[in-house]
């Protein structure tokens, strides 16, 4: 349903109005992001301004528009590295060598799902800023946690 | 969606925590390293991987205004999407077989809980993807034949439990039919769906399917900690653990 801007009497809205309301009947003012178009530009995995060296990366990746290509192959990497992983595990090597690159092979799939396949990348800064503040709060929680059962623990 | 994402880094992150803390603290079994089967959650993995492929190519076709291909990916990733709750399904049911419940030692309660909501939110995704579907899809005889390949899908899912016996009263004869009958059925209602010519402007719902794409993803992200955390990293530390306490009770005894 499309919302409807209240009548202001021709002066200028209130705070109020100005952040439930907008001339695009949107909700709230957030800042618009390339999602909102139809052929947006600075979509490219490396932002809007390909640094120099960077150039023929960019291509490859097809410009503004990663290709499907792009994309299949970032999937192709991540696949490898899960089976990288079930390697790791069937290994006979020390723990705690094992753990790490356990932890060190998640942490790289975690990272290229989050810059390639969610945009955060080339999205809105304010967005990047927003899930990295709440990440790193979950990560301060979940810390927290474990610190605070081992010192109950003893 | 981004704020939602952030709340839900912290669901996830407490919920990890807690098996990290009451990891190898329990005194009965199953233990992890005598339950999991890394292998089949290998292939799961493998499979939600791919369903994230799946929705980053569904987005980019909706994006350059492309209706079918789009809507194919979507489809596609929905499928990907309900083939990992299968092989949950088949995981939990083995876990029952095997002794572990919620309730019978604190690995069960942890592990039930993180993985349980895990799925859950893989399901809404699930939903979600299919209501995308429907919205790029022409009005008309196109949405019956989507309909159709659900139901195919449906039929299919139904037949793999029955076969993994986790559909008990379901015999493999059945089973089978419920297979071929809805191969059919998706085979049918897709080649009449993707035939159909459509103008429609499909790059205008791009935005919403974005925030879809960004909840599935984070789906996604969610379970790579997971696999990590829970089968991989823990299953390897639970031997030593559980060796321990099994010598210990025939110590004792």
């Amino acid at each position: 349903m499309a919302t409807q801007r209240p009548e202001s009497g021709g002066s200028r809205p209130g705070l109020l109005s100005r952040f439930f309301w907008d001339s695009d009947h949107r909700y709230f003012q957030l800042p618009k992001t390339y999602a909102e178009e139809a052929n947006p530009e600075g979509e490219g995995p490396l932002g809007t301004k390909p640094r120099p060296w960077a150039k023929k990366w960019w291509d490859f990746t097809g410009g503004d528009h990663p290709s499907p290509l792009f994309y299949v192959i970032v999937g192709s990497i991540l696949g490898v590295i899960t089976l990288l992983e079930y390697w790791l595990f069937t290994t006979n090597l020390e723990k705690k060598w094992i753990n790490s690159a356990l932890f060190a092979l998640s942490s790289a799939k975690f990272f290229m799902v989050v810059a390639f396949f969610m945009h955060l990348k080339f999205d809105n800064k304010w967005f990047a800023k927003l899930f990295a503040a709440a990440f790193f709060l979950a990560i301060g929680i979940f810390l927290a946690t474990l610190a605070l059962a081992d010192k109950l623990n003893g | 969606m981004w704020t939602f994402l952030g709340s839900e880094c912290m669901f996830f992150g407490s919920l990890i925590a807690t098996f990290l803390v009451y990891r190898n603290q329990s005194t009965t079994g199953p233990f992890p390293d005598e339950i999991i089967d890394v292998p089949i959650t290998t292939v799961s993995t493998f499979v939600l991987l791919m369903s994230s492929l799946a929705m980053v190519l569904a987005l980019n076709a909706v994006q350059r205004n492309q209706a079918n291909l789009g809507r194919f990916w979507i489809l596609m990733t929905a499928l990907l999407g309900t083939i990992f709750l299968g092989f949950q399904a088949f995981e939990f049911n083995e876990f029952f077989n095997e002794g572990l419940t919620p309730r019978v030692n604190l690995f069960g309660t942890t592990f039930f809980v993180l993985t349980g909501f895990h799925g859950a939110h893989v399901t809404v995704g699930v939903i979600w993807l299919l209501v995308m579907a429907g919205v790029i899809t022409p009005k008309g005889l196109s949405a019956w034949t989507l309909l159709g390949a659900v139901l195919g899908a449906y039929a299919i899912l139904v037949g793999i439990l029955g076969l993994l016996d986790v559909i008990r009263n379901l015999s493999d004869v059945g089973a089978v039919i419920f297979i071929a009958a809805g191969a059919v059925v998706m085979v049918a209602a897709g080649l009449k769906h993707f035939s159909i010519p459509t103008k429609l402007n499909v790059a205008s719902q791009a935005g919403n399917l974005e925030v879809t794409a960004l909840y599935w993803h984070f789906v996604d992200i969610v379970w790579i900690v997971i696999f990590t955390v829970v089968y991989l990293v823990s299953a390897n530390d639970s031997i030593e653990t559980s060796e321990a306490i099994i010598s210990g009770l025939h110590g004792g005894g």
